[in-house]
């Protein structure tokens, strides 16, 4: 059938090769007509000019879905803020590990044999003057110098034999870090006045059916490697509810072990140092170094207590690794939230696509909703970290009244309290910033892919 | 006259399952340019499928189309939607509004992504907006505009990129009589003043009335081409 020929009558416009028109008349009052494309646009469709629509879809898209919004942000929040109190907490954990640790034992800075780590023998001493004492006493930072005269060796009684650690320093100094004086439960502390007498723990005492007053032989392999013994008196017994000192120590005077073992007056087996902050260690650690001679090696503590810095660091490692699973599980609801959204949206996203817009671009709209809503989750809560942190810094969480004291005395017992202090580290947060705002953007990237899976015949 | 749109033996066969069905079957025709067609059928005749292929969101099964002179068969998806992008107008049976976008923004859309400078686009879109009488609601969402404001919007959008065509799916289908006319009147009048060639897929007979031309579908091949006035619809 022939087609009819089109009612052209009364148009005064005009077409050219392109099929733009221009026109002389309108359909409203005013004199506006239809919009003439400007030359040279054709082949225009350029990253800049879709930035700025890809970013406004997104962000209102956003906005316009509050709630959603809301859910997301706030568990993105929430994740960042439970991730940096425990991260936080467990490097106030370590912090408190390493400072009441190394204060309990050896000290952060030591001056010792150079081989004594090897090789822990009575005899393996070093020879430190009292001028040098002072003169370490008098470095910046420095807050208690302890010296140690230390051995290994057996207590007997007439009803039992033990092996001991043997230990004499200023306890004095010592009880500042330690206070042990505290623990007498029967007779009294020693100082540098009372020779020949022993401390000796409740635990100790019981097994070789000791009490103060009575007399014990306690007996050490001597500088030059002989068996010598003294006899000596129980001059107090003390409880501090942990096996160390109350079953395996015995404490003296200096005078008393130096003549045991067969030492000098400024013989020493090791000097420990307290200083005033953890963080003043390597400064400390450097002035020390004038110290060092063929005889006598300044250490830092984490190089005689490897095991403690392995510890620190698996342990740390692992509450990283186990922290941030965790988190994943608890934001990887949101990944529904992204799909519900993409769902939501499908005719909205087949009308882009049938009006000519490039999927790549509105798989960029997508994403970049991934990654805002990743970067808000970690900017609020980071505001969260600071608001609990400051609290938690401050005023720290009491382990004790969380944990049963009584269990883990014997563990703690060398921390002078149980009550840990947040301590935010730098790389714990801008790790974690990083992680929750990629781990948004990762989890959406279904929500990227399935957002062009539409069909853009279907407009219903 | 020049010719927008020519279709040469075009087949579409879909697959549901393991059947085959055949939605348009050797269709040949040619749409010149300023022209006002309405292309009308029951109910699975295969209007909207073949508004779809000359619209070129989907690709015939065998045949050729031209669109604006060009040989569009065998393009790829990326050179599908540049040809929607430039050359295409499309309005929808629900308008598809993007939501959060005003009226204005709407109907600047599609020169965004062309790559139309701001300022530009802006003024051209304003200029759409006026051409269809709400201007003055450029600032609104669609969600605070009418139905036929939206499809007026939606008509905005169409025509601010200068399209060679515009294919309308059943553009009254979702409008009340009233505003069914109204914009029935707009159309007509963009058609006759500003010579913008319409195809609008319709299953309203007051819709082709308005129409010069009538291309009638049954079972996917076309039953009736030629003037709306002598078409009787009871016969075929």
């Amino acid at each position: 059938m022939a087609r009819p020929e089109s009612n052209l009558e009364g148009r005064t416009d005009k077409h050219n090769g392109n099929g733009s028109r221009k026109h002389s008349d309108s359909y409203s009052s005013s004199s506006a007509s239809v919009p003439h494309k400007p030359k040279g646009t054709e082949q225009h469709g350029g990253v800049g000019s879709n930035l700025a629509m890809i970013f406004r879809l997104a962000i209102r898209t956003m906005v316009r879905n509050r709630l959603r919004s809301l859910a997301i942000i706030l568990t993105l929040a929430a994740g960042m803020a439970f991730t940096m109190v425990w991260l936080s907490l467990g490097e106030g954990f370590f912090h408190k590990l390493i400072s009441e640790n190394i204060k309990a034992t050896e000290g952060f800075v030591v001056v010792q044999s150079p081989t004594y780590y090897e090789y822990p023998s009575n005899g393996n001493t070093i020879n430190v003057t009292a001028s040098e004492l002072e003169e370490i006493a008098n470095v910046k930072g420095v807050t208690y110098v302890k010296p140690y005269v230390l051995a290994t060796g057996v207590v007997q009684s007439p009803y039992n034999t033990k092996s001991v650690s043997i230990r004499a320093t200023d306890f004095d100094v010592f009880d500042q870090v330690i206070p042990l004086k505290s623990r007498i439960v029967d007779g009294k502390f020693i100082d540098e006045t009372t020779t020949n007498r022993i401390v000796i723990g409740v635990d100790l005492a019981e097994k070789l059916n000791l009490r103060v007053g009575s007399r014990v032989v306690v007996g050490a392999s001597d500088k030059s490697g002989e068996l010598s013994m003294r006899s000596l008196r129980v001059y107090g017994i003390l409880d501090t509810s942990g096996s160390e000192y109350d079953d395996g120590v015995v404490l003296t005077n200096r005078e008393t072990l130096r003549s045991l073992l067969g030492m000098g007056p400024n013989e020493y087996t090791r000097i420990g140092l307290e200083i005033d902050a953890v963080e003043n260690l390597p400064r400390i650690y450097s002035a020390m170094s004038s110290f060092n001679t063929d005889t006598r090696t300044v250490f830092r503590w984490d190089e005689i207590k490897p095991e403690i810095v392995s510890f620190i660091a698996f342990d740390r490692a692992l509450v990283k690794v186990i922290t941030y699973m965790l988190i994943f599980l608890i934001i990887l609801g949101i990944l529904n939230i992204f799909l519900l959204s993409v769902f939501e949206r499908r005719r909205e996203f087949s009308t882009i696509l049938s009006l000519g817009s490039s999927p790549t671009y509105l798989r960029l709209q997508v994403l970049i909703e991934g990654v805002l809503y990743g970067f808000l989750g970690a900017v609020i809560g980071s505001l969260l970290t600071f608001l609990l942190l400051i609290p938690l810094s401050n005023i720290g969480v009491d382990f004790a009244k969380i944990l049963n004291l009584s269990e883990i005395s014997e563990l703690f017992f060398q921390f002078s309290d149980l009550r840990v202090y947040a301590r935010l580290s730098m790389s714990n947060f801008w790790g974690t910033f990083i992680y929750i705002w990629a781990a948004s953007a990762i989890l959406n990237l279904v929500g990227v892919k399935k957002c062009t899976d539409v069909d853009i015949t279907d407009r219903s | 006259m020049k010719s927008i749109i020519k279709l040469e033996s075009v087949s579409k066969i879909y697959k549901q399952g393991d059947v085959e069905v055949l939605a348009v079957n050797d269709v040949s025709l040619e749409i010149t340019a300023g022209e006002l067609t309405a292309m009308g059928g029951p109910s699975g005749s295969g209007k909207s499928t073949l508004l779809n292929l000359i619209g070129a969101l989907d690709s015939p099964t065998s045949g050729v189309i031209y669109v604006d002179g060009d040989l569009t068969t065998g393009y790829t998806s990326h050179q599908q939607s540049s040809l929607r992008r430039h050359k295409m107008g499309f309005i929808f049976q629900s308008y598809n509004l993007i939501p959060v976008l005003t009226a204005v923004e709407n109907a600047e859309y599609v020169l965004t992504i062309q790559g139309v400078p701001r300022s530009e686009r802006r003024a051209m879109a304003m200029e759409a907006l006026d051409s269809v009488g709400i201007a003055d609601l450029h600032s609104r969402y669609p969600r605070q505009l009418s139905g036929g404001q939206q499809q007026r919007v939606a008509i905005a959008r169409a025509l601010a990129s200068s399209p060679a065509i515009i294919l309308a799916d059943e553009p009254t289908a979702n409008l009340d009589s009233k505003t069914s006319e109204s914009f029935l009147e707009l159309v007509s009048q963009l058609n006759k003043t500003s010579g913008i060639t319409f195809l609008i897929s319709t299953h309203d007979k007051d819709v082709m009335s308005y129409c010069d031309r009538l291309i009638w579908l049954r079972d996917g091949q076309i039953h009736y081409d030629g003037k709306e006035k002598e078409f009787n619809i009871t016969t075929n």
